[in-house]
């Protein structure tokens, strides 16, 4: 037995049997079961142990050989198996709390099988391809067969499929170049070719357009699921990317890139955002936000940019996962709301347009919420290198806030009692509770941020 | 060389071909045509069983897509005015010389023979066109499968491998089924 046959081959295995399950509920219990087994299976299982092993502990290697290429899941990547096995489980539970229909379910396992498959593949170039087969095979997870608007699914289609061709090439050309590439010029190709296809793949300007129309057009629970997966799953594989090439981690214009696109993402995902009618293209500009501070913090370049992007995709995780369950709430009422109707919402839906508010809040970095201390860290390293960075940054964080107020003038201007509010608590208890601990988290962010320092625990040449 | 002038010839006819029929089992044709041409230029490089995967699911993917388009509604049967028709040829044509003129420097940086390099580089370039002038699903399949057939020649050319044949045969047949799920006369929440 090998890791990725149990967390790769059998997922996807078992998503097959549960399509052949025609009831909806039970299929949703099964698949957050079978995802919270695979995330437990972490802890008992140890790959490729020497020593010896425990009464519930299980010894698998690591390797799995196809066609002459291994798939390798090493001891240091169970952090990652566990965060997105429980992802799963946490978007299957919410999808069943919330009483939607989720698409991903249960075809959401083979897709998480493949963007792990695309982790552990090695040469670590043909992940592109496996990339591909996964973007192809969330679309009829993003949408019904004969949905009426499909421009930004086709355009998120053509996209990621461009991507493949650039990442294949520099494959190609790095191919011989693990420790140094045979010539400068070289360098400069493949730098330009790796640049291309994650310009493609991380929807950076721009070629960012399909992002918003893609959220517009799906329901939130799909969307959230498919693209928070991708989008976490490509910044690791730019960092697997780092930490093989020495001479790419040793070339500082490949920093100032990801650092000056970053700076453009967020600038661009904050006044999208701030203009925006739709809620649901808001989240899409809030992703493309999301993006740019990533790319900004991987592009600090030192360890401490690093550990700095796990604390930030932890808490943009948990922020984003709690938008997307607020926005999917509001559609029970209506399907593609406009900001406009926001205030009527807060009668309907107060626990919901809470923690709408508190977790975009969050994404913008305000005090007492988990994604102010990775932000503010951000900021201080960014204020003593890159002013112009800095403020640019916060700019875009201001936007988001201002938005947020906006919302809340609109709010208190129509409403003068939150009574409702008390009736709506045990209604909506799981958003509630979930929002309790977000509020609470914000207030000892480092117990939970310090689980996501490990996904980067294999990296050794990058957090040295 | 008469044989590689013929390729170029072969592959940019079927590609103009796609380009301005307004039948789509004309299109599919020129697609079909094109995977013909693909495998005849990567026959030269790669072992006949290998290439022959290529072709095979090319045309497995071509099948697919004519049994959806049949049983399909929404049959993309669109008239098309002359000037329509030329207009897209002359951008083919702009897109060809285009290539004529960047083709030696590509070469610089990936060295294979020239006939691969411009077919390929043509082919994706034409594919970029056929897919920027419409919005229509099975055109932007169309479209891409252009584009992967010439990147496909190029990349053969560098390389070879069993593993990379295969999951490429996997994604076009995957593409294909995308247009069959999205022409789908039932929708699978009314099945549901």
């Amino acid at each position: 037995m090998n890791a990725p046959a149990i967390w790769i081959i059998f997922p996807a295995v078992v998503s097959i049997f549960l399509l052949l399950i025609k009831n909806r509920k039970i299929r949703g219990y099964l698949f957050i079961g079978i995802s919270f087994i695979f995330a437990v299976l972490t802890i008992f299982i140890k790959i490729d142990f020497p020593g010896e092993k425990g009464l519930f502990t299980i010894g698998v290697s690591s390797i799995l050989n196809i066609l002459g290429r291994n798939f390798i899941l090493l001891e240091n990547d169970k952090s990652l198996i566990f965060m997105i096995y429980c992802f799963n489980a946490s978007w299957g539970a919410a999808s069943i709390i919330l009483k939607k229909h989720a698409r991903f379910i249960p075809l959401g396992l083979m897709y998480t099988g493949f963007l792990l498959a695309a982790v552990s593949v090695e040469p670590f170039l043909y992940s592109a391809l496996i990339i591909e087969i996964a973007v192809i095979m969330s679309i009829p997870l993003l949408v019904n067969s004969q949905a009426d608007r499909k421009s930004g699914i086709s355009r998120y289609l053509i996209f990621q499929t461009m991507a493949m061709p650039f990442i294949l090439l520099a494959g190609w050309f790095l191919a011989g170049g693990e420790i140094t590439p045979v010539n400068s010029e070289q360098l400069v190709q493949a730098i330009l070719l790796l640049g291309l296809g994650f310009i493609f793949w991380l929807a950076i300007f721009p070629f960012h357009s399909w992002v918003p129309m893609v959220f517009d057009e799906t329901d939130p629970i799909d969307s959230g699921f498919i693209f928070l997966l991708l989008q976490s799953v490509y910044f690791i594989l730019i960092l697997k990317y780092i930490n093989e090439f020495a001479w790419l981690r040793n070339y500082p214009v490949f920093f100032q890139a990801l650092r000056f696109l970053g700076i453009i993402m967020a600038g661009f995902g904050s006044i999208g955002l701030f203009f925006e009618k739709s809620i649901r293209k808001l989240i899409g500009y809030e992703f493309l936000h999301s993006i740019g501070i990533l790319l900004v913090a991987v592009g600090l370049s030192a360890a401490r940019g690093i550990t700095l992007f796990t604390y930030l995709i932890g808490s943009q995780l948990i922020s984003f996962s709690l938008l997307s369950w607020s926005v999917s709430h509001f559609e029970s009422l209506e399907k593609r709301m406009s900001v406009l109707s926001f205030s009527d919402l807060t009668k309907k839906r107060p626990i919901a347009v809470a923690s709408f508010l508190f977790s975009l809040l969050s994404l913008s970095g305000m005090p007492l919420t988990i994604g102010f201390p990775p932000l503010q860290t951000l900021y201080q390293y960014l204020a003593a290198d890159y002013p112009m960075v800095v403020v640019i940054m916060i700019l875009s964080n201001i936007l988001i806030t201002m938005t947020v107020f906006k919302f809340i003038k609109e709010i208190l201007r129509n409403n003068y009692e939150f009574q409702y509010l008390l009736n709506e608590v045990k209604a909506n208890m799981f958003i509630f509770s979930f929002l309790i601990i977000f509020i609470i988290s914000g207030f000892f962010p480092r117990t939970i941020l310090i689980r996501f320092e490990h996904l980067v625990s294999g990296f050794d040449f990058l957090i040295k | 060389m008469f044989l590689n002038n013929l390729l170029i010839f072969s592959a940019l006819a079927a590609v103009g071909l796609m380009l301005v029929a307004s039948d789509w089992r004309m299109r599919i044709a020129g697609l079909a045509s094109l995977y013909l041409v693909g495998f005849i230029v990567i026959i030269q490089i790669w072992p006949v069983a290998l290439a022959s995967v290529k072709l095979i699911s090319g045309w497995m993917g071509i099948a697919l897509l004519s049994t959806s388009m049949i049983n399909s509604m929404n049959q993309v049967n669109s008239h098309r005015f002359t000037s329509e028709a030329v207009f897209r040829f002359l951008m083919a044509v702009l897109v060809w010389i285009v290539v004529v003129a960047i083709a030696p420097s590509i070469n610089e940086w990936l060295p294979i023979p020239y006939t691969n390099l411009y077919i390929g580089v043509s082919l994706m370039g034409s594919g970029l066109l056929f897919m920027s002038l419409t919005d229509d699903f099975i055109e932007i399949v169309l479209g891409l499968l252009t584009i992967l057939a010439g990147f496909d020649i190029i990349y053969s050319s560098l390389e070879g491998s069993a593993l990379v044949t295969g999951i490429y045969a996997f994604i076009i047949i995957l593409i294909c089924s995308l247009n069959g799920y999205f022409s789908s006369v039932v929708s699978d929440r009314k099945v549901e």
